[in-house]
């Protein structure tokens, strides 16, 4: 509590209203747009990557249970390589595109398209890659020219401290803000007037959030998640396709990915051999980590490796519930469930049953149900019934087949034969579609979805023909019709010779 | 029209696209060409619908809502097949072996509601967008303009698939009946007011939407400009074209005080030669008000008398034929309804300022528009407007000749839109454009799966940082 001497403490929507004046009135003094200003700011979070690698990773090891391994690779060096992107690529990415105008506009118009910030953009993380998807947005919306309003996730509390910290040191601390809010004070945020909104989440909250967003007419980029699906046909590579599923399902994050994959539709001509496969790809590659029995309380080294957690108790307690319906259904689990240290037992299902709720709900945990299919169309089918998830997985060998699924589903994103990999990739924009979300990002689509793409005219005032205006003579008209409709020169000057008509 | 008959158009909109009948090319380039024919054998019919309600001349019909639609339907026919072919991207080194590309997904049932401005032009127009992007619509035109309405009904089921494209009339009740259903995309014309409702509507279900709405189009005239040549392409965009009834007409005017006198004549002028001296109902290039709610909203305006006593030219009116006379106004109070409302009509207010870079300030305290029109050979001043100022479109010497420019995005940015369309902005505002990556399963690196060993720890990082160079040596043995 403060003292009298401090003054009293800030109320909530004077938390708010300051910062958002802050983010509006230096967002007006232009600096923001400025082309150095907006790769100072990438060269900087590099460097604060850099020189707190360590902090960050035991903020994330505090926070999620991940190996200082994870936390570098998947998170870090994401943020690292879209700072990258855009000090290579910013000045290509700003420069005016022009574009194309009627011919018989062609001697007094030019016109292009010019990229310019929205203003202040607030960016709400999501707990399970709170460091990546707070600082990831943050990059593009820096590149873009806003100021931003950074909320990241309240519960991932190491990281929220750590960010609240170090960006006011390394950024210009008046154009990006930590604004630190409960999920009860987010509600109050959403009243203000901001100039564009990108969201992490669930569904749930996406629907608040673009509800909120509407009365200020606020456009919003939604990330959301959804039950993605992997896909196996006969044909495909079985080994190969249970170590992929297998390590992004169960080494990236514990399952707690939106691009994790959920569920898997497995032929059932190849569900022995595949369920086998998965089961040796899971004993080999968790059963080291499930030894090391880490303890909360005290980080590990940096080379130690260790099994992600469960996020909390109340995660735990979510996906036990929904484990314990289909308890029949396990065909295999590694090692126990230890609830203290919030480490889940890898599971895989069989076929479990599919008004489940585990078959209902996107289960962002490492319990993997396969349900066999008899045949390709089933599983489309499946998947189609389905609301339209972030990512659908095929591994076939088949590319006809491969070429089916990207056409008969419909998804944030399809990727064949691997996990995950469009997430990392600069040159794809990653989001979602439906209840999967709205919007994309990364590299130039990050880019554009933190602009507003404004064309800009440009005529000559010196030529001004007459014929533009009232009152219209037959000849006029016919005239202007024909430019309108794009008929040729030589058309324009018959009608003008009186030797044609439009 | 009851909420069954709404869910069941829905349901009805939804199965066709499930079937995927509209997703093949070829159905695609038969709808628009339908509609190409539809606009050629039915433009004496859509005109006089166009007369009825806002009094258009046959000529204006053509120029701002046949002609333009033809353009789209031949742009579109012209460029789909290509649009829909995928579009590969390059990958890093590091990805491969691997390819990938962007697949132009249509969205599904689309809901497209237009507004009684441009009737014609801004029902179809974006039908065509979500035609060629292979969506099945609902096409909601208001009813304000009831002709074109009626129009659109009896047409849109002759030439169009019944079955993927429907049409329903845009009233309050039946619209909230339509919105609290679930659709793919929303498609809005209108106002700020109503496109809150469709938003939080949307929101619902995650719909995703694109706003087209309006706002004060400011325009502002620089001394170092032909006064002449820029009261003449003010006088168009305003009064040449639907009686200021457009969401780009030029709302108001921003003139440095010692030359207010000089435009108000030059304006004066352009009017006289476009109109006469006595411009009455009559002359067929002035239009109406499009009914008698929006005749009275706009004479309300000049009722105000701090308004009134600014009047230096027009003002007269005739209730019967819902015509107000080209009107401009010298300086109304800035707190004035006219000055806080976007006008859609035939009144133009000039607000005068000390210095014309106060105009950046005046300009900014209000929501961001639609368009910006700037009359200047400044350069200086040019780039402070672009750069502080925003805006959906900026024109400089010149008003609404943009939305002939296919290549232009066309749509606002804060309280005038969101979203973009014309020309390949239309494809992709009814697309969800899905990334595919095709991996081999030959290249598995053993360094991708755990146990991660402090050696694949060193490559996986590398490879993560594009680090081609170290990689090698790695790879080599060189180095760790």
């Amino acid at each position: 509590m403060a003292t009298l001497t401090e003054g009293l403490p800030l109320s909530l929507e004077d938390r708010f209203e300051g910062a958002l004046k802050t983010a509006r009135s230096t967002f007006q003094t232009g600096r923001t747009r400025a082309l150095q200003w907006r790769i100072a700011q990438l060269n900087a979070l590099k460097s604060m990557l850099d020189e707190h690698e360590r902090a960050f990773c035991s903020a994330l090891y505090l926070d999620l249970g991940k190996s200082h391994f994870e936390a570098s690779y998947i998170e870090l060096d994401n943020v690292r390589n879209s700072c990258d992107f855009f000090i290579k690529n910013l000045k290509k990415l700003l420069k005016p595109k022009s574009a194309d105008v009627p011919w018989y506009m062609k001697r007094s118009t030019r016109a292009k398209v010019v990229a310019e910030p929205l203003g202040v953009v607030l960016i709400f993380s999501a707990w399970n890659y709170p460091l990546l998807l707070a600082l990831d947005p943050l990059v593009a919306a820096i590149v873009a020219g806003n100021a931003i309003i950074l909320k990241p996730a309240e519960c991932a509390k190491s990281m929220c401290l750590i960010l609240k910290q170090l960006l006011p040191q390394y950024l210009d601390d008046q154009a990006v803000q930590v604004l630190e809010a409960t999920r009860q004070e987010c509600a109050v945020l959403l009243c203000y007037k901001i100039d564009k909104i990108f969201c992490t989440a669930s569904p749930r909250i996406g629907c608040i959030i673009m509800e909120a967003a509407a009365k200020h007419l606020t456009p919003v980029t939604l990330e959301l998640g959804g039950k993605s699906p992997a896909i196996i046909d006969s044909t495909a590579d079985i080994s190969t396709a249970a170590r992929r599923l297998a390590a992004t399902k169960w080494l990236l994050n514990c399952g707690q990915t939106c691009i994790a994959p959920d569920y898997i539709l497995v032929h059932s001509d190849v569900t022995s051999s595949f369920l086998e496969a998965l089961k040796e790809a899971l004993a080999s590659f968790v059963s080291p980590l499930l030894l090391q029995n880490p303890n909360n309380d005290m980080e590990p080294e940096p080379d130690t490796q260790v099994m992600p957690c469960i996020f909390n108790q109340e995660s735990l307690d979510r996906l036990q519930t929904l484990l314990d319906e289909v308890k029949d259904s396990i065909v295999f689990s590694l090692g126990e469930t230890d609830k203290e240290n919030l480490v889940m037992a890898p599971t895989i299902l069989l076929d479990p049953p599919v008004e489940s709720r585990i078959m209902q709900e996107e289960i962002f945990g490492p319990i993997l149900p396969v349900p066999p299919v008899h045949s390709m169309e089933e599983a489309l089918n499946f998947v189609r019934s389905r609301p339209q998830p972030l990512a659908v997985y095929m591994f076939t060998t088949n590319m006809e087949l491969a070429n089916e699924v990207v056409e008969k589903t419909s998804s944030g994103s399809v990727v064949i034969n691997d996990v995950g990999a469009q997430f990392s990739l600069q040159s794809i924009p990653f989001g979602g579609v439906g209840e999967s979300g709205m919007g994309s990002y990364h590299g130039r689509y990050g880019f554009d979805r933190f602009s507003h793409l404004k064309g800009v005219v440009t005529t000559e005032a010196s030529r001004d023909d007459p014929i533009r205006y009232p009152p219209y003579t037959a000849k006029n008209k016919a005239i202007l019709r024909a430019c309108l409709r794009n008929r040729s020169m030589l058309d324009v000057i018959l009608i003008k010779l009186g030797l044609k008509t439009f | 029209m009851t909420s069954t008959s709404c869910e069941l158009i829905h349901t009805e909109v939804r199965n066709a696209f499930a079937r995927g009948i509209t997703r093949p090319l070829d159905w695609r380039l038969r709808q628009i060409g339908a509609l190409s024919k539809l606009l050629k054998e039915c433009e004496d019919h859509i005109t006089k619908a166009l007369k009825d309600d806002l009094g258009k001349s046959p000529f204006e019909s053509f120029v701002t809502e046949i002609a333009p639609l033809l353009n789209s339907c031949d742009m579109m026919m012209k460029n789909i097949a290509t649009w829909m072919k995928p579009q590969k991207v390059s990958l890093p080194l590091v990805a491969l072996p691997a390819s990938g590309s962007i697949v132009a997904e249509p969205f599904g049932a689309v809901l497209i509601i237009s507004p009684w401005t441009y009737p014609i032009l801004m029902s179809l127009d974006p039908l065509i967008g979500a035609i060629g992007a292979g969506n099945a619509a609902v096409l909601m035109p208001s009813i304000v303009t009831h002709s074109s309405f009626t129009v659109l009904n009896e047409l849109i089921p002759k030439y169009l698939d019944k079955n993927a494209i429907k049409v329903v009339g845009c009233e309050t009740r039946v619209t909230e009946e339509m919105l609290n259903l679930q659709w793919d995309k929303i498609f809005f014309t209108g106002s700020p007011r109503i496109a809150k409702f469709v938003m939080q509507k949307a929101a619902e279900h995650l719909t995703p939407v694109t706003l087209e709405l309006g706002g004060k189009c400011p325009t502002i005239v620089d001394s170092s400009t032909d006064m002449e040549v820029a009261a003449r392409r003010i006088a168009a965009g305003k009064w040449g074209v639907n009686c200021g009834q457009s969401l780009i007409a030029p709302d108001y005017v921003i003139v440095e005080k010692g030359f207010a006198p000089v435009l108000l004549k030059a304006l004066k002028n352009a009017l006289r030669s476009f109109f006469g001296s006595h411009p009455s109902p009559e002359n067929p290039d002035l239009m109406r008000l499009v009914n008698e709610e929006h005749f009275r909203r706009v004479k309300a305006f000049l009722e105000d008398p701090s308004v009134s006593r600014t009047i230096k030219h027009g003002g007269g009116y005739d209730i019967e034929k819902r015509y107000i006379e080209p009107t401009i106004l010298l300086d109304p109070p800035r707190n004035a309804k006219i000055m806080r409302e976007e006008i859609l009509g035939p009144i133009l207010p000039i607000i005068t300022v000390e210095r014309i870079d106060e105009a950046i300030d005046f300009i900014n305290t209000k929501e961001k528009p639609l368009a910006l029109y700037l009359f200047t050979e400044n350069d200086d001043l040019k780039n402070e407007v672009i750069n502080k100022t925003s805006a959906g479109t900026m024109l400089i010497n010149d008003t609404v000749i943009h939305v002939t420019m296919q290549e232009l995005p066309f749509g606002g940015v804060g309280k005038s839109g969101m979203g973009a369309h014309h020309g390949k902005f239309s494809f992709e505002a009814f697309s969800h454009m899905k990334p595919v990556m095709v991996r081999s399963m030959a290249g598995d690196v053993d360094a991708r799966y755990p146990p991660y060993t402090p050696e694949k720890r060193n490559i996986l990082r590398r490879i993560a940082r594009f680090q081609y160079l170290p990689l090698l040596l790695v790879w080599l043995g060189l180095t760790k």
